[in-house]
C-alpha cells in the first residue's frame, strides 16, 4: 500500500463555490460546476468535502476530525476507508491537494 | 385563414393542402409545431387521433418544433415509398414504409422535443394530474408506464404527457404536453379493453417497435394544456408478469440519480437542471412500485396517495 | 381473481430513535465501505465517456460475408459465392442458390439507393404500388423529378465491390423471364466483406447520428440497423450487440 500514506499526508482543500449540494436524509446530491457532473455522496464522503472546504486538512487530520464529528472509533472508521474515499473525491475533482497546486 | 380551431373542424382537403404546403401549425402545451408531409396515412392519422387538438392553417410567429415527414431520397418518394421524420437536424432514424407515417410523425415530435427544446428539463416519463398535483412515472420502455398512465386516466386523472415530464427551470412545476399515448404490442388490447375501441387509433403493424397504436387524448385533457402544476408523487413503475405488488420508497437523492439518465437534456442544461430536479423532489416522495396487473398498480397508487380509486 | 398482498413499505424498523437509527445506518455503511463499497457515485455530465466505451466496439468477421442486392432494394446475406465473368455477368444458377441459402433476407425497399445496382429501370418500379394515393398531389411533377433523379442519384460505388448493373426488364423475383439464360449482366449488385474484416460502427457516425459510409461496410451497417430495429439484440446477426449498444446510447427513439 504505497499510495495510502501519501494521500493521508497530503493536505486537502475544496472550494465550496464550485459545487451545489442538497441534503436528503443523510445523503447528498452534489453538482460540481467545473465538470458538470452530478455526484451522490453519503455522510462520510460529503463530510470530507465539507470539512476541507472550511479548512485545509491533511488526511490524518481529516481522519481525526471525522471521528470526532461523527462519534466514531478508529475501528469503525478505518484509515484505509478514509484514504480510498479521499482518492475517489480527488478523482472527481471535489477535493484537491494543496501540495499538487504548489 | 389564420384561426385557431379544432383540427377536426377543418375539411380533409384543407388539411391536406396545409400539410403539403407545410403550414399546418399544431398548438399543444407550451409548444407550437409546424408540420408538413404529403402522406395520406399521416392525414388519416391526424384527422382521427388529433381531431380535438388546436391547429391553425398558417405558421405562427414562433415555432418550437418544425417537423417534415419526407421521403429519405427522391427514389423512395416514388418507388417502394418510404418516409422519415426530418426535425431539421440530423437524427438516427431508419426510413419507414409510408404506411407507418403515424409512427414517423410521433417519433419526429419526440426527437424534436427531446433534443431541441431546452425551455424545460425533459425527462422520459408519463405524467398525469388531478387537483392535488401530478404523478410522474419514469420507466424504461416496456415497463408498463403507458398502461398505468391510461389506467389512471380512467380514475380521475387528466393526461399531462405519456412521453415527457416537462419540468420548469424557474419553478419546479410540470407542464402538460398531452400527445396521444403510444401503445405497443399487447398493451394495445389491454388499453382498448379499458377505454373502448373508439379511443384507439388504427394499429400500425410490423413497425420496428412491433405493433403500435395510439390512445387519443380527451378534450378534457387538452382543455388544460396550458396549466402547469406541482408534482405530488414520483413513481418508478415496474410491470413484471406474476409479480407480487410491492412498494419501495426511495431516498430523493437516489430518485434524482435515476431521473438524470432518463432526461434528454440534463447535461446540456447543467446547473439549472440540477436546481429543477432537486426542487421537484423537495416536497414529494418517490417510490419504486412493482406489480403484475393493472389492478395491482392502481391499488399501489391508492395506497401511496391515500386517495381511493377502486 | 384473488387479490395479491400489497406489501407495506419497509423503510423504518425497530424501536430506535431517529438519531440511533442514523448512527446505526452510518456504522453499517462504513462497514460496507471498508469491504469495498464506494462512498460516492457519479453521473457524468458529458456523455462522451459513455460514448467512448460504447462506441469502441468492433465487429470482426470470422468468415466471409456476402450481400446480394436487387433493383427493388431487396437484400440477401450469405456466404456462398456468385460467379461473375466480364461480358457475361453473374451466373444465374449461383444467384438462385445464393438466395435459397441466404442466412438473412431483407424485403424490398430496405436497401437505400446508394447500394442498389446502378441504372435500375424506372418502368419496372413505377406502377406496382398499392398505395398510390400517397404523394398523389405531387405526381404532376414526378416525371421531371425522376429525370433529375436519374441524372444525379446514380449509386456511387466507392469501395463497395459492386459488380453488375445495367437496365434490365422487370424483376419478378427468382422466376424472372430473363433468367432462362445462364448469365445475367444487370439488376444485381454483389458486395463482399472478407474474412477478418473489422468494422468499427462508430466510424459510421457523424455528429451523433448514423451516417453509413457509401461503401460495402456502410451497407453492412445499414442492414445491421434495420435488423436491430426489427429484432433488437436477437443473436445471429454479426456484431449485433455492438450495434445495439450504440443504438441504445443514441437512445433517442423511446
Amino acid at each position: 500500500m504505497v499510495a495510502a500514506p501519501s494521500l493521508m499526508e497530503k493536505t486537502w482543500t475544496s472550494d465550496s463555490g464550485q459545487f451545489l449540494a442538497v441534503e436528503y436524509d443523510d445523503t447528498y446530491l452534489v453538482y460540481f460546476k467545473p465538470s458538470g457532473d452530478t455526484h451522490f455522496l453519503n455522510f462520510l464522503s460529503f463530510g470530507i468535502v465539507d470539512a476541507v472546504s472550511k479548512t485545509a486538512l491533511s488526511g490524518t487530520e481529516l481522519h481525526e476530525k471525522l471521528k470526532t464529528d461523527f462519534s466514531l472509533t478508529s475501528s469503525e472508521l478505518p484509515v484505509a476507508l478514509v484514504t480510498s474515499t479521499i482518492g475517489e473525491l480527488d478523482q472527481a475533482g471535489l477535493i484537491s491537494s494543496v501540495d499538487n497546486s504548489k | 385563414m389564420n384561426t385557431l380551431a379544432r383540427l377536426g373542424s377543418y375539411s380533409r382537403s384543407d388539411l391536406r393542402s396545409a400539410l403539403k404546403q407545410g403550414t399546418l401549425t399544431l398548438h399543444l402545451g407550451p409548444f407550437t409545431h409546424l408540420v408538413s408531409g404529403a402522406s395520406n396515412a399521416l392525414l388519416d392519422f391526424l384527422s382521427d387521433t388529433y381531431r380535438d387538438y388546436q391547429v391553425e392553417m398558417a405558421p405562427s410567429d414562433v415555432t418550437d418544433v418544425l417537423l417534415s415527414l419526407e421521403a429519405p431520397n427522391l427514389l423512395r418518394r416514388f418507388v417502394r415509398r418510404q418516409i422519415t421524420p426530418n426535425p431539421g437536424f440530423k437524427v438516427p432514424a431508419v426510413p419507414l414504409p409510408i404506411h407507418m407515417a403515424p409512427l414517423a410523425y410521433e417519433m419526429g415530435l419526440n426527437l424534436s422535443v427531446a433534443l431541441k427544446c431546452c425551455r424545460f428539463i425533459n425527462v422520459h416519463a408519463g405524467v398525469v394530474a388531478d387537483d392535488s398535483g401530478a404523478i410522474v412515472m419514469s420507466a424504461a420502455s416496456g415497463a408498463g408506464k403507458s398502461t398505468l398512465t391510461a389506467a389512471l386516466l380512467q380514475h380521475g386523472y387528466r393526461l399531462f404527457s405519456d412521453e415527457f415530464a416537462l419540468i420548469g427551470l424557474d419553478k419546479p412545476l410540470l407542464y402538460p404536453y398531452p400527445r396521444p399515448i403510444s401503445l405497443k404490442q399487447e398493451t394495445i388490447s389491454v388499453v382498448r379493453d379499458m377505454v373502448g375501441d373508439s379511443w384507439i387509433s388504427e394499429t400500425v403493424t410490423d413497425t420496428p417497435k412491433g405493433d403500435i397504436a395510439y390512445y387519443r387524448a380527451r378534450e378534457s385533457d387538452l382543455a388544460q394544456d396550458k396549466t402547469p402544476t406541482a408534482a405530488k408523487l414520483l413513481l418508478f413503475p415496474k410491470f413484471e408478469k406474476g409479480a407480487r405488488a410491492m412498494t419501495h420508497q426511495l431516498n430523493p437523492a437516489e430518485a434524482i440519480m435515476r431521473l438524470v439518465p432518463a432526461s434528454t437534456n440534463y447535461s446540456l442544461l447543467g446547473e439549472p437542471a440540477f436546481h429543477a430536479l432537486t426542487g421537484l423532489l423537495k416536497n414529494i416522495r418517490a417510490y419504486e412500485i412493482t406489480y403484475g396487473s393493472t389492478t395491482d398498480s392502481l391499488r399501489l397508487v391508492e395506497q401511496i396517495t391515500g386517495q381511493k380509486m377502486l | 381473481m384473488t387479490e395479491k398482498p400489497i406489501l407495506p413499505d419497509t423503510t423504518e424498523s425497530e424501536d430506535r430513535t431517529p438519531e440511533e437509527s442514523r448512527i446505526a445506518e452510518r456504522r453499517q455503511l462504513l462497514m460496507l465501505g471498508a469491504a469495498g463499497l464506494p462512498m460516492m457515485l457519479t453521473l457524468k455530465a458529458s456523455a462522451r465517456e459513455v460514448l467512448v466505451s460504447q462506441l469502441n466496439c468492433v465487429v470482426n468477421f470470422t468468415s466471409r460475408l456476402r450481400i446480394l442486392v436487387d433493383c427493388d432494394g431487396k437484400a440477401w446475406v450469405g456466404t456462398r459465392n456468385i460467379k461473375y465473368e466480364d461480358g457475361k455477368g453473374f451466373k444465374v444458377a449461383d444467384i438462385t442458390k445464393f438466395k435459397d441459402e441466404a442466412t438473412y433476407s431483407f424485403p424490398a425497399g430496405d436497401v437505400p439507393n446508394n447500394w442498389l445496382p446502378d441504372t435500375c429501370p424506372i418502368e419496372e418500379c413505377s406502377n406496382d404500388d398499392d398505395d398510390d394515393d400517397d404523394y398523389d398531389f405531387d405526381l404532376e411533377s414526378a416525371s421531371t423529378e425522376l429525370d433529375e433523379l436519374m441524372r444525379t442519384s446514380l449509386p456511387a460505388q466507392a469501395d463497395g465491390i459492386m459488380l453488375a448493373s445495367k437496365p434490365k426488364g422487370k424483376d419478378d423475383d427468382d422466376e424472372d423471364d430473363d433468367c432462362d439464360e445462364d448469365w445475367i449482366d444487370s439488376g444485381y449488385a454483389f458486395y463482399e466483406l472478407g474474412k477478418n474484416t473489422t468494422i468499427t460502427p462508430a466510424d459510421h457516425l457523424s455528429g451523433g447520428s448514423w451516417s453509413p459510409q457509401n461503401n460495402n461496410k456502410g451497407l453492412f451497417i445499414t442492414l445491421s440497423l434495420i435488423y436491430e430495429s426489427r429484432h433488437g439484440e436477437t443473436p445471429g446477426w454479426p456484431g449485433i450487440s455492438c450495434i445495439v449498444s450504440i443504438v441504445n446510447y443514441l437512445g433517442t427513439q423511446n
